[in-house]
């Protein structure tokens, strides 16, 4: 999809200021670490007031600023910050705002409420809050008291319901009593577990809200609709260029009978290494293209280390987790991967490419299969990762892009693995094998072949494994 | 290599003259770039670097193609690709002059085939058709190719010559090669200079690509027709200038009267154009075999060499230097449309790595007074037992928790601190109690905040006694051991020793835990 790259039409605007409040613990960093699919965006912790400070972000737009978040510290004493607001005296003003201003004003009456303070600067600096509630969280008096503070300032305020896929879940509760006070934009948005709907839903409720932003944020959501989609594109397009490398390997051995052995098993465990290199190749490129930190990966990231599975790819557990049957070989515990010698090699390509063989219609293809019934008639052994190894390759490579599609960027922990197992082969599975069979020259694994001009029947491939996991994740 | 400026680099204009169009370059840079481990991240940072450092908003286009453009012009530069780029353009043309100069001696080569020399005889037909009949059916070939690609048929290929040319290029281009020692190479010791070879093939391959490679195809195709039907006139021309030929046509299947026709129909548009050619007596009296009188060969000597010069002007040379100027204008055509899709999986993973799509604010309120944390102490393995007699106090406890359970048995409860209001009844019972101990619930999962603290202390305060700190832990799965180090930390800022912190486990449906004995807990 073709972003548009029309300029935006209106002079840069001020951008909507928002400011990210809730109690202590409740994900307000972790909303903007989602938000601004940054991982890295302030300090996150399991412990209350890790977030003593305001900081502001701004997203952009085609460049142009159109949301500035503001990350606040989380109201801790929200019934002591009620009491102080309702014991000021009441001026001859006596509106919320006035109040709060009244508050800002008389700060150091009120060191205890050093946090607070900021926090309410925020509510009166900005255009729209995001409340974020912790469903977790039964909805106590503190509560109503923050809630109490925030109506206070007179400003559109959002409740975003985070950790909604969490338990346990008061998530009724709390609709109920925001519905009572009349906040009925709410929108639930887990920072874990990410879901670009729910984004979505978020910026409708302040196109909503604020109306003279509309178009604004309809270029943002639109943006970041077209952002999603590409990411998941390439990605798949990554995964496709994967398989294609690995299927396609095809490697003649020159074997001399008395050290054929120690020959084979050498070469099996370099093509295990090349193969491990580029599946590791294929993930690093993924989680960057979702915009995780390589750290963020080397933390607790999948079963993902360093870009590289903990799970050996070669480790004939790894295969049976997938629900792979594993071949004969494999199953006795040798090397996965395959040896055919140049016999089997040929008839596996098929009575097409055989015929094409002989007719010798096309130079190259003449060339090509003359080169397998040569390696057949002399003995020669070809060796090529074994299909059990490629559907565990697919399906773990889809199963990161599913995880990748989901996870917040406020996460930190492992992640529930999707389920993902052999019966998520496409159906065309072994028809695409065959076609990666009779083009050894397809593999980029092979230096030289990355110098060939490109293959319309490779790039066909290419965009038909990409197009299938696309639509399967 | 001197880091230059940051404008001079992306409005600098390539020596290269495809480079100079923005979709190509970018194409090309992109070739290059994809090529494995040929490009050291240094490099590619500094690019980066300055391709931004230079960004500023045009209005024309979106930030990041703005960025992406600079971005290849700054690595263009820095790996001098503009000067091996006009390298393999040079040998490009350079074998198009020597695949020329041998289809111009082919040409040439055939037409000495059409002349015997022993007869002083030329046969016209066998002239024609292998100076004017193969360039046809090469010049239908093309024709098909472009039908196809208006068609979006597969794309034709002309492999053989392609190849050719291509090995030439190739060659060529390493041929004159010198790889002069750079001076300042340790400067850039990361990025091993590229070699002519590798941006020969990426060349090749971005060259031979959709358009631009159908019009590379069709300028190497009308060039080498060209050179080939000039080759076969000027020695045609050579021969008749220097001696006397008959010309002759013969046929052993055909009819006379199909030849007849057929000269008189190619020289058609010759005698329009005001040319003598052979009228069809003349041409029946050229077969071979007749005799006919001096003065009548001399003439149709003259009307034949004017029919067969012409013919190759109008029916060879003409067309194909017309197309020939068509292709080399479709070739500029297709090259200033190079399309670059920006949604393709390179662009989208250069996005994601330049624009963050978010601009950091910073800190705006900053923290003055950092609160130093409280060192929590010695954790007490010992059990820890409820006292013998005390007082409930709670804060902020489910409102759906039945409260208190059986088994707390209070002397009072004080009630459950929830707002400002009901913290006030607490402290105010909490003054008034008489009991020597009093226990504040609250569930294990409430953050210990600085708002709890502040009650914590307040009560304290009020209370005259001990005041222990209950927990309400999650019966069913085990306690959340950071979120108990906070409650330490609480513990220990308002001064609570550790021995009085209860732990009470509670069923999911928030009775107790049965199988506790009397709120026997360790503590840690």
């Amino acid at each position: 999809m073709q972003v548009d790259s029309r300029p935006v039409s209106t002079a840069p605007r001020a951008p909507i200021k928002i400011a990210i409040v809730g109690h202590t613990n409740v994900g307000k960093t972790s909303l903007m670490r989602t938000l601004l699919r940054d991982s890295r965006f302030g300090e996150v912790s399991n412990h209350p007031g890790t977030t003593r400070h305001v900081e502001a972000a701004t997203i952009l737009c085609r460049e142009q600023p159109v949301i500035e978040l503001h990350d606040t510290p989380g109201l801790e004493d929200s019934i002591g910050l009620r009491s102080a607001l309702e014991e000021l005296p009441a001026g001859r003003d006596d509106t919320g705002q006035a109040r709060l201003r009244q508050f800002v004003a008389r700060a150091d009456d009120f060191e205890a409420l050093d946090q607070e303070l900021k926090v309410v600067r925020q509510l009166l600096a900005s255009d729209l809050l995001f409340y974020v509630i912790d469903v977790r969280e039964p909805l106590v008096g503190k509560y109503r008291d923050e809630l109490y503070v925030l109506s206070l300032a007179g400003r559109a305020v959002i409740p975003v319901l985070n950790f909604i896929h969490q338990f346990p879940n008061h998530s009724m509760q709390w609709r109920d009593y925001l519905g009572q006070l009349n906040f009925h934009a709410q929108v639930q948005y887990d920072t874990v577990v990410f879901r670009l709907e729910d984004e979505k839903r978020l910026f409708q409720k302040i196109q909503s809200l604020l109306g003279e932003h509309y178009d604004r944020v309809q270029q943002l959501i639109d943006e970041r609709h077209a952002q999603a989609l590409q990411i998941r594109r390439a990605s798949a397009a990554a995964v496709a260029e994967l398989i294609i490398n690995v299927g396609s390997y095809r490697k003649t051995l020159r074997s001399v009978e008395p050290a054929r052995a120690a020959i084979e098993s050498n070469e099996i465990s370099a093509l295990q290494d090349l193969t491990r290199q580029a599946e590791q190749a294929c993930s690093r490129q993924i989680i960057r293209l979702h915009r995780f930190a390589p750290d963020d990966v080397r933390e607790a990231f999948l079963p993902v280390q360093d870009g590289s599975w903990k799970l050996d790819l070669f480790d004939v557990n790894t295969l049976r987790a997938f629900g792979v049957e594993a071949g004969s070989g494999a199953a006795k515990g040798a090397a996965v991967g395959a040896v055919l010698d140049g016999l089997t090699g040929f008839i596996s390509l098929g009575a097409a490419a055989a015929t094409g063989a002989l007719a010798g219609a096309i130079f190259s293809t003449g060339a090509r299969y003359g080169r397998d019934l040569q390696a057949a008639m002399t003995g020669k052994r070809t060796l090529c990762v074994d299909e059990p190894t490629l559907r565990l390759l697919w399906l773990r490579q889809l199963q990161l892009l599913t995880d990748l599609g989901s996870r917040g960027h406020a996460m930190q922990g492992q992640m529930q693995m999707t389920s993902v197992d052999a019966s998520d082969l496409p159906k065309a599975w072994s028809q695409w094998l065959r076609q990666m069979r009779a083009n050894a020259h397809w593999s980029d694994l092979i230096p030289e072949n990355r110098k060939r001009s490109a293959d319309p029947g490779r790039e066909a491939l290419a965009d038909a494994l990409a197009e299938h996991l696309f639509a399967q994740v | 290599m001197q880091r230059k400026s940051g404008s001079s680099v992306s409005s600098a204009q390539p020596v290269s003259r495809s480079l100079r169009y923005t979709g190509y370059r970018l194409e090309f840079v992109r070739y290059i770039e994809q090529q494995p481990d040929l490009i050291s991240p240094v490099v590619i940072g500094e690019a980066e670097a300055g391709a931004l450092s230079e960004a500023e908003p045009n209005g024309q286009s979106s930030g990041f193609e703005r960025i992406a453009r600079a971005r290849a012009s700054w690595l263009l530069a820095l790996l001098r690709l503009d000067a091996l780029h006009a390298r393999v353009d040079r040998a490009a043309g350079q074998s198009l002059w020597v695949l020329c100069l041998l289809f111009g001696l082919l040409g040439a080569g055939a037409a000495a085939q059409g002349f015997d020399l022993a007869q002083h005889t030329v046969n016209f037909f066998w002239l024609l058709v292998v100076l004017l009949g193969v360039h046809t059916a090469a010049l239908l070939f093309w024709l098909l190719a472009l039908i196809g690609r208006q068609l979006r048929a597969t794309a034709v290929k002309t492999p053989m010559l392609q190849v050719l040319a291509l090995w030439l290029v190739r060659k060529l281009s390493r041929l004159f090669a010198h790889e002069a020692p750079e001076a300042n190479q340790e400067a850039r010791s990361a990025q091993p200079p590229l070699s002519v070879t590798t941006v020969s093939s990426v060349w090749a391959r971005l060259q031979s690509r959709g358009a631009l490679g159908f019009w590379n195809v069709s300028v190497l195709s009308h060039a080498i027709w060209a050179a080939y039907l000039i080759g076969g006139f000027a020695m045609t021309l050579i021969l008749l200038s220097l001696r006397q030929y008959d010309f002759i046509w013969a046929t052993t299947v055909l009819s006379a009267e199909a030849f007849e026709q057929m000269t008189l129909l190619l020289g058609e548009l010759p005698r329009l154009l005001g040319v003598a050619v052979p009228d069809a007596q003349v041409v029946r009296i050229s077969r071979a075999g007749i005799d006919s009188s001096p003065e009548i060969a001399g003439a149709s000597r003259v009307l034949w060499s004017n029919l067969l010069l012409a013919s190759l002007i109008i029916w060879g040379l003409l067309p194909r230097t017309i197309l020939l100027i068509v292709s080399l204008t479709g070739r500029v055509a297709a090259l200033r449309t190079v399309a670059v899709d920006f949604a393709s999986p390179y662009y989208v993973a250069l996005r994601q790595q330049l624009l963050t799509g978010f601009q950091r604010g910073g800190v705006i309120d900053p923290d003055r007074r950092s609160v130093p944390e409280a060192e929590v102490g010695h954790v007490s393995s010992v059990p820890v037992a409820l006292p013998d007699t005390y007082d409930i106090a709670a804060i902020y406890l489910d409102p759906q928790l039945h409260w208190p359970p059986a088994m707390l048995q209070p002397q009072n409860n004080l009630g459950c601190i929830d707002d400002a209001a009901s913290e006030q009844a607490v402290m105010a019972a909490a003054a008034d109690t008489s009991s020597a101990h009093l226990v504040l619930w609250s569930h294990l999962s409430t953050v210990p905040d600085r708002g709890v603290r502040r009650i914590v202390q307040a009560l304290k305060r009020h209370f005259r006694g001990r005041l222990h700190l209950g927990l309400l832990t999650p019966a069913d799965r085990p306690a959340d051991a950071s979120r108990l180090e906070d409650w330490y930390r609480l513990a220990a800022a308002t001064d609570i020793s550790l021995d009085d912190l209860i732990q009470l486990p509670l069923q999911p449906d928030g009775s107790p835990d049965t199988s506790a004995v009397g709120g026997n807990h360790h503590a840690g």
